[in-house]
């Protein structure tokens, strides 16, 4: 049983790791963050994101926006890769998911 | 129509009636409880008052007010009690709201130069419901940067009120001068502070000062089995981190000035008074409070105390007068407040400390003696009516000598004065260091080198 479950995580991770490189944004120096669709929550858990770490994330996307508009991609070894990529977003975006779905159960009250 | 209307009033003058009686019958098994206290293993003072009230209060105190600011982070503390109901790691500031209101409670935050206090009243029935909250609120705080910026407006807000109150500002400055550092620490954040209190600022400030060992939880209206079971299972949060700062008060002494642009001049003058430790020196001043005059005894009414009648003399305007007295754990300050009109400022002051000399050479008459002795007993019976005044008056002896002090005793106490112990107070304050600050029109107001 813990090995199936471990060999399921594996393949989890396999699979992961081709479809963050697939996925393409990566060559743009782009993080699975700053792709996210910007919804009101997104919106919220931007707005919250500590000074230095909304820095990097608007440099990151500006970049991105001048290589696109030049067709062109980083040099390889700039790409953001499955492992380095960080889940910045996540913990303000779990916070603000939770507080509406606290606001909207008082409100179905 | 008119019968059956009488009927009904009759009907419920009668249901009044056996309501009343049945009242009676349970008020006569309810016994007048005196305050008990138990210190919990991690050093959290607990009290408890079971007043049979419907409302319950809970009062959190912990010994961590302005004087224990430094000059990198002044006006934490008003950051902090601004800060009252945000997210902890349990709840959310929504969510504490919400709850609270649907338990018909009320929190609110305050502070003194000494302790942030947090006050709970919550209808008895919800009062299990509504800790768990009080508990996150005061043990547990995360301080979220976004949820201080939105909060940031409010103390803007404060200081907005504090620059227009004359008064405050008396207050404030006063203790500033005497003090520099530690007591004269003010209530209120300097304006260029506000916004700069970050999370990391206001949790270093938790961290060293909000610690169980520092703090003391009061409750009326609750059982004293129910409040420690509260206490000693949701109160473990509370961490103990960086060290405490534990420096004592000094009475430097000195002055402030602020012109502004109000009709009238405030002015104070104090010399150090007495520290709450010394029983005998606080009950003397208070009486010397009371003689010189604390405020109108009656609505609207006129003082004929010593300090107002002087000050009659050489008025030329309406103008009014009271004694400032206010003890802390290590010091404390005493002398008098003026407000008057600018051009009478100099002889209004002149004639105050001339008022206080003069008492501290002469003392007081017996029947005077008995006057304020009166008067001091009614005002400390009165004080313990106030829900909030006594659940914090209990607190602070709770934190600071781990023991009560009966309202006998203190009856007591102030019987036991001798106009021989007012003199004594009066002539040191006529012989020690002085601070003064004024606030207003200044033209005619001396410097304190002028009035010594």
């Amino acid at each position: 049983m813990a090995v199936s479950s471990a060999g399921r995580s594996a393949l989890r991770t396999m699979l992961g790791r081709w479809a963050y490189s697939f996925s393409g944004f990566n060559q743009l120096g782009l993080m699975h963050d700053d792709c996210l669709r910007e919804t009101d929550e997104v919106k919220e858990a931007v707005r919250r994101l500590p000074d230095h770490v909304y820095d990097e994330r608007m440099f990151r996307i500006s970049r991105a926006l001048y290589l696109s508009m030049k067709k062109d991609i980083l040099p390889k070894e700039e790409w953001t890769t499955y492992d380095n990529d960080v889940k910045y977003l996540r913990p303000y975006l779990e916070g603000v998911i939770q507080e509406n779905s606290e606001k909207s159960l008082w409100n179905s009250k | 129509m008119r019968s059956s209307a009488s009927a009904i009033g009759r009907r419920l003058y009668a249901a009044q009636a056996a309501a009343a009686q049945k009242t009676e019958a349970v008020q006569a098994s309810l016994q007048k409880e005196q305050p008990k206290i138990s210190k919990l293993a991690n050093g959290i003072q607990v009290v408890s008052v079971e007043n049979f009230s419907p409302v319950s209060k809970v009062v959190v105190v912990y010994n961590a007010g302005a004087r224990f600011e430094s000059s990198q982070n002044l006006g934490v503390t008003h950051a902090l009690r601004n800060a009252g109901a945000l997210a902890t790691k349990d709840t959310s500031f929504f969510g504490n709201v919400r709850n609270l209101e649907s338990f018909g409670a009320s929190l609110s935050a305050t502070g003194t130069r000494e302790h942030l206090i947090y006050t709970l009243d919550v209808l008895r029935n919800n009062f299990d419901a509504a800790m768990p909250f009080l508990a996150s609120v005061v043990t547990a705080p995360v301080f979220n940067q976004w949820e201080l910026d939105a909060a940031a407006n409010r103390l803007k807000v404060n200081l907005a009120h504090y620059e227009q109150s004359a008064c405050m500002r008396v207050m404030e400055t006063v203790h500033a001068a005497a003090y520099r550092d530690t007591l004269g620490r003010s209530l209120y954040s300097p304006a260029y502070m506000v916004g700069r209190h970050d999370a990391a600022a206001m949790a270093d400030h938790w961290g060293r000062y909000c610690t169980p060992g520092r703090l003391a939880v009061v409750g009326l209206g609750v059982s004293h089995a129910s409040l420690i079971d509260h206490v000693s299972h949701r109160f473990t949060a509370a961490a103990g981190g960086a060290s405490a700062d534990a420096t004592t008060a000094r009475f430097g002494g000195g002055e402030i000035r602020e012109l502004t642009g109000a009709p009238l001049a405030h002015a104070a003058v104090v010399a150090e008074g007495a520290a709450v430790t010394s029983a005998r020196d606080v009950v003397a001043l208070a009486l010397l409070q009371k003689l010189l005059g604390a405020g109108p005894t009656i609505k609207y009414g006129a003082t004929a105390t010593t300090l107002t009648s002087s000050l009659a003399k050489v008025a030329t305007g309406p103008f009014a007068a009271s004694a400032v007295n206010a003890s802390y754990t290590d010091s404390g300050v005493f002398g008098f407040y003026v407000v008057g009109q600018p051009a009478d400022m100099a002889a209004l002051l002149r004639a105050g400390m001339e008022e206080v000399r003069s008492l501290a050479k002469n003392g007081v008459t017996d029947q005077q003696l008995q006057q304020v002795k009166q008067q001091l007993a009614a005002a400390v019976l009165m004080e313990e009516e106030d829900a909030n005044e006594y659940a914090i008056c209990l607190a602070t002896q709770a934190l600071h000598s781990g023991d009560l002090i009966s309202s006998n005793d203190v009856l007591a106490a102030i019987a036991a004065a001798t106009a021989a112990d007012v003199a004594a107070a009066a002539k040191r304050i006529v012989t020690g260091k002085l601070a003064m600050s004024a606030v207003g029109d200044l033209r005619n107001t001396p410097y304190l080198d002028e009035l010594v």
